[in-house]
């Protein structure tokens, strides 16, 4: 059994290490081209200050985010599934599932090293699957390019295709309403009161502190067990 | 309407600058796999089971990925086809993407999506996304192997108090972002009522009529069901615009 153990840290769990680490910086890397082709290909760079106040907006959530779901997921998704499943995305609804699905078709005791093996194939033929669905999918959508473009669309499509953001927020309303509603009430209180004394601030300035305040108010709710983190995530 | 822009975002160069990315998915998925098939065999399992892994994983994956389809597919008109093809084939969810995108806009001094775009607050957008999950990336990067240690130091290793923070810190960010459109009124607001009367819905069907392969497809759909409020809004009433 030792030997066991052995085996599968020189051959798995080092070179996994290696490889997850050197791509994942790779992919760091490559991020950055699109943005970087609009740059040198055509003279589009942003205003610093812009480039900054999108990008404070976004980590005040995401950041938290960043760090708190490799450590949710990692138990289920193992040490090969975890390198894979934060490059390739849709981790809740693709890559735990698939995970599971793998190690009971097979029927790998949990916490083995044969239950990693399982869980790291299934998840990165998951991979493989999802980017060849998305390539096939691109496809089929570039016919399509030309007419959504087309200026001569009547004005009620075009007054639908800009209002992407205000539909997602309202599925989104409709997704935490059930689930936890508790937890929207600081937030949203704070986001109307807000918007009704100026609905066209700055979100560099804004979300920070209402971030901030949030997770204070989920503090205490969680402290009087008001809130669980189960169906949480 | 800035229609020049979305002919950058769809050009040739910016497919290939998307790519890369894709590569690099693909050059790991494929590395990792042989790792583990290899160290598999040495440890004693057979090249059946190791397959049926895979294939698992594979046709697992299919329809939860036309599913995400549906929503590149609403991020097409303002963002073109080929960032948000890389930004939802790597790392991102609609949620996300969309969002980032209407903070980089906003940091434009453009109203949200709802604003006119222009080639540099398309790049901004590009700029967001992209900062915006770069230390994801990194931090899986260097603390994978020394994941315990992360969760003891964060939050002393409550993983229900992790959860809940992580929900709390989403809230905090789309609070105002969903009182704009009910103060300002109009499209916007015919947009939010949509979604959400549209999430209502599938959400009674999943759950009450135990539709749960609704489920992943309930983002993209109530999205959708927003626009159409929207438009409909307008063409029938004359709302917005």
């Amino acid at each position: 059994m030792k030997n066991k153990d052995q085996v599968f840290k020189n051959s798995f769990l080092t070179p996994v290490e290696r490889i997850g680490k050197y791509t994942l910086l790779a992919a760091s890397a490559c991020l950055f081209a699109p943005a970087l082709y609009l740059y040198f290909f055509h003279g589009l760079m942003p205003p610093f200050g812009a480039i900054i106040g999108g990008a404070v907006a976004v980590w005040s959530f995401m950041m938290v985010m960043a760090v708190v779901e490799p450590i949710v997921y990692y138990p289920i998704l193992g040490f090969g599934g975890t390198y894979m499943s934060f490059l390739a995305g849709n981790v809740l609804n693709l890559r735990v599932p698939v995970s599971a699905t793998a190690q009971q078709v097979v029927g790998t005791k949990e916490g083995t090293p044969e239950a990693e093996i399982v869980s790291t194939i299934g998840i990165a033929g998951s991979v493989i699957g999802s980017q060849l669905v998305m390539i096939i999918g691109v496809l089929a959508f570039l016919p399509l390019i030309g007419q959504i473009q087309e200026s001569t669309a009547p004005t009620a499509v075009k007054i639908a295709l800009d209002q992407v953001l205000p539909a997602l927020f309202g599925a989104l309303g409709g997704i935490f309403l059930f689930r936890v509603p508790l937890l929207g009430i600081v937030p949203l209180g704070l986001g109307f009161i807000i918007a009704l004394i100026n609905p066209n601030l700055p979100y560099s300035i804004v979300i920070p502190p209402t971030v901030i305040l949030s997770i204070i108010a989920a503090r205490i709710m969680y402290n009087k067990k008001w809130v669980k983190g189960e169906g949480m995530m | 309407m800035g229609d020049n822009y979305l002919s950058i975002a769809n050009s040739w160069g910016m497919w290939i600058a998307v790519s890369a990315i894709i590569f690099v998915v693909f050059l790991q998925a494929i590395r990792i796999t042989r790792i583990a098939f290899r160290a598999g065999r040495e440890i004693g399992m057979t090249g059946g089971q190791l397959w049926t892994a895979f294939r698992t994983g594979l046709t697992t994956a299919i329809v939860p990925s036309i599913a995400v389809l549906l929503g590149l597919a609403v991020m097409i008109p303002k963002l073109g086809i080929a960032f948000p093809w890389m930004r939802l084939s790597v790392i991102g969810s609609v949620s996300y993407e969309l969002i980032a995108a209407g903070a980089a806009a906003n940091a434009m001094g453009v109203d949200g999506l709802q604003g006119d775009f222009t080639g540099l607050v398309f790049a901004n957008a590009v700029w967001a996304m992209s900062l915006g999950v770069v230390f994801n990336l990194i931090i899986v990067a260097f603390f994978t192997p020394r994941v315990k240690w992360l969760k003891e130091k964060v939050a002393g290793g409550d993983e229900g108090w992790m959860k809940v923070m992580t929900a709390a810190a989403f809230f905090g960010a789309v609070g105002y972002m969903v009182a704009q459109p009910v103060v300002k009124g109009g499209s916007a607001l015919m947009a939010l009522v949509g979604g959400f009367a549209s999430m209502a819905f599938l959400g009674v069907i999943i759950t009450v009529g135990k539709q749960n392969w609704l489920k992943e497809w309930s983002l993209a759909l109530a999205i959708i069901g927003g626009m159409a409020v929207a438009g409909l809004a307008f063409a029938h009433f004359g709302i917005g615009g």
